[in-house]
């Protein structure tokens, strides 16, 4: 049995123009499926405007789900009330990705690290003996240097890491990595995802790591889910969809990336032009169509490509397969 | 043919309450004509402000100022930024020679005038040119970032981020300046936008021989266009040289932590990275800054004494290992 299932899982939000016009809706998430066995990594990419941060904030009952099912540990929690939630919450933490307005500056590090425990009514002489331990993990050392210094003393890689030692310090037994490390030096980078396997590895966490950079997401994840304005474009092992993208958009997003290689700048990237549509009003179709380079006229733009395996495991929904 | 920019010992300190921010510390390098130069580091290690140095834009709370910065131009002959006055600079140098796309600078169009108001502005006001002139300059220049004119009727909240970009780019290039200093043109982008304004930036520099400066803390990036690099740490030039000679062989040992650290996709590596922090600028380390973080600090002579640039292949550094 998977510890998360995610069935054709919906989330839109209705915007409404003036008084007398029709409910529209911000297709944010539009049927995603997936599964995730214990300890396994998912990394959801996707550009800004994809639905990856709203698909992570859905799966962890922070924004109402439309339609679909999240069942977790055998148990469906799509539309449990938040009285009967508890456990979940428990269960489930976030990292999110921005260092510097995630935590709160009023607060010292230790508080901000014992909040948790407070709330799951731990007794204060563990929470202390656990605050130290939860620094030591994430390497802030010595933990007695880090405990009563506030947020804005410390540097962004720093600040992560608390941010870190505060989703892990309850155990839980699934994370939402919200774009961890964007907003950190490249140099840092390394460091923060290199830790963070350490202690997925170490405690067996279940992870959804959300990115729009997929060279980082490969030093972590085991899958990878690609999303285009709302829908999953591909989803499968995260070395085969590399080593052989099938979707045109995926392609794109690989070739957009460079790797540190001086011939880099005696050539033009093969990338498609424009920007993602409108997730109010997206393209008829594939929504990728207008910008893919390999769109059938008559077909792409008009029908919606299903999502198919292609090849085993690997699925991909576009109509060149 | 002298080079098109020389800077000679720049400095650039900032005075606080809490001290001195040496924050471009002795500062040298020649860019060629046609030439583009990548400045990488981590933040805080004076990259910026290195930029502002040389367009002059000085903040205010300036502490002190040093070095040459020597242009060479066909109309102006040889001259020297820093002694240049305010005025001086705007009617002669900026947009007209050197020209800066600022960090984030496609947020900071102001939302309530349209394209065409901001892009004039700085061609009527500081450079006496008439309405009609500078509105047909700034149609040219958006027809070479490959944007329509009628985005000259737009406001900028219509635009996508990328198109933003853009016309921030067809700013800094309408002049025809010699050369552009990119601060993190693209950080604010989606990776396949990324890659269009790199493309686009690299058409540019063919089409109008541009000289670029780029400023950023992504090498790989940095490789997309640099045909030089120069690595700083701590308000210091540790390692300038050709991006063929540094992608293969990197001399400084920040500069080998730097690249051990980049995430890659293609390549397989395991990624390492650099234990500690940035020093303070306004304590710098004594000798090498960066001797507490190296690998290879020789004890005794690391911690003590500051490494003088040496030649070494092609690559100039400083580092006591040479």
């Amino acid at each position: 049995m998977p510890l998360l299932e995610v069935q054709e899982l919906r989330t839109w939000f209705p915007v409404k123009k003036g008084l007398f016009s029709p409910v529209r809706y911000v297709k944010a998430v539009d049927g995603v499926s997936f599964a995730l066995e214990k300890g396994e990594v998912l990394a959801v990419i996707g550009e800004s405007g994809s639905g990856k941060t709203t698909l992570g904030r859905t799966i962890l009952r922070l924004v109402k789900p439309t339609a679909g099912r999240i069942i977790f540990e055998g148990k469906d929690v799509t539309n449990t009330p938040e009285s009967a939630l508890r456990w979940y919450r428990f269960s489930t933490a976030m990292v999110f990705q921005d260092p510097f307005s995630s935590l709160n500056p009023y607060h010292t590090v230790q508080y901000i690290l014992e909040e948790p425990l407070i709330l799951r009514g731990v007794p204060p002489k563990n929470r202390a003996e656990l605050v130290v331990k939860a620094l030591e993990e994430v390497r802030l050392v010595p933990p007695e240097d880090f405990l009563k210094k506030y947020p804005h003393m410390l540097s962004g890689g720093q600040r992560q890491r608390v941010g870190i030692a505060r989703a892990l310090i309850t155990r839980p037994k699934f994370i939402v990595a919200d774009e961890p490390v964007s907003m950190l030096d490249v140099s840092i980078r390394a460091e923060i995802l290199s830790l963070m396997r350490s202690l997925q590895t170490k405690y067996g966490i279940t992870m959804m790591y959300i990115t729009h950079d997929i060279a980082t997401a490969k030093y972590l994840a085991d899958k990878i889910l690609v999303m285009y304005a709302g829908k999953m474009v591909e989803y499968g092992p995260f070395r085969d969809v590399i080593k052989e993208p099938l979707h045109p958009y995926t392609q794109a997003l690989i070739e957009a990336l460079p790797d540190p290689d001086p011939t880099n700048r005696f050539k033009l990237r093969k990338v498609p032009p424009g920007e993602p549509p409108s997730l109010l009003d997206p393209p008829a179709g594939c929504r990728f169509h207008p910008r893919c380079p390999y769109a059938i006229k008559g077909k792409c733009d008009k029908e919606e490509p299903k999502f198919i395996e292609a090849k085993k495991d690997h699925y991909t929904a576009c109509w060149l397969y | 043919m002298p080079p098109l920019l020389e800077l000679r010992n720049v400095k650039m300190y900032y005075g606080t309450s809490r001290g001195t921010v040496k924050a471009v510390d002795g500062i040298s390098f020649r860019l060629n004509k046609g030439e583009a130069m990548a400045l990488v580091g981590e933040s805080g290690s004076g990259k910026s402000s290195l930029a502002f140095t040389i367009i002059r834009l000085l903040p205010r709370n300036v502490a002190e100022a040093g070095g040459e910065i020597l242009f060479h131009d066909e109309e102006l002959g040889v001259v020297d930024l820093a002694k240049m006055n305010e005025y001086e600079i705007r009617r002669k140098i900026r947009w007209k020679k050197i020209s800066m796309v600022f960090q984030a600078s496609m947020n900071a169009l102001n939302p309530i005038l349209r394209v065409q108001d901001q892009m004039i502005e700085p061609l009527v006001l500081h450079l006496g040119l008439s309405r009609e002139e500078a509105v047909k300059i700034a149609e040219e220049a958006l027809r070479s970032v490959g944007l329509a004119k009628d985005v000259l009727m737009r406001y900028p909240f219509e635009l996508s981020g990328g198109m933003k970009q853009r016309v921030v780019i067809a700013m800094a290039i309408m002049m025809r300046p010699r050369l552009v200093i990119l601060d993190e043109p693209t950080s604010a982008l989606d990776v396949i936008t990324q890659a269009n304004i790199m493309n686009l930036l690299k058409e540019l520099k063919a089409k109008f021989d541009l000289s670029y400066i780029l400023i950023t803390h992504d090498i790989a990036l940095a490789s997309e266009i640099a045909d030089k690099i120069g690595v700083m740490y701590a308000g210091k030039l540790v390692e300038v040289a050709p991006a063929d000679v540094f992608f293969r062989k990197p001399k400084h040992p920040y500069s080998q932590k730097l690249l051990a650290a980049m995430p890659t996709l293609r390549e397989e590596k395991s990624i390492e990275y650099i234990p500690g922090d940035v020093p303070s600028l306004i304590t710098p380390p004594p000798g090498c800054r960066f001797h507490p973080r190296c690998p290879y600090a020789i004890k005794g002579k690391c911690d003590k004494e500051e490494p003088q640039t040496k030649q070494i292949d092609g690559s100039e550094v400083a580092c006591w290992l040479y």
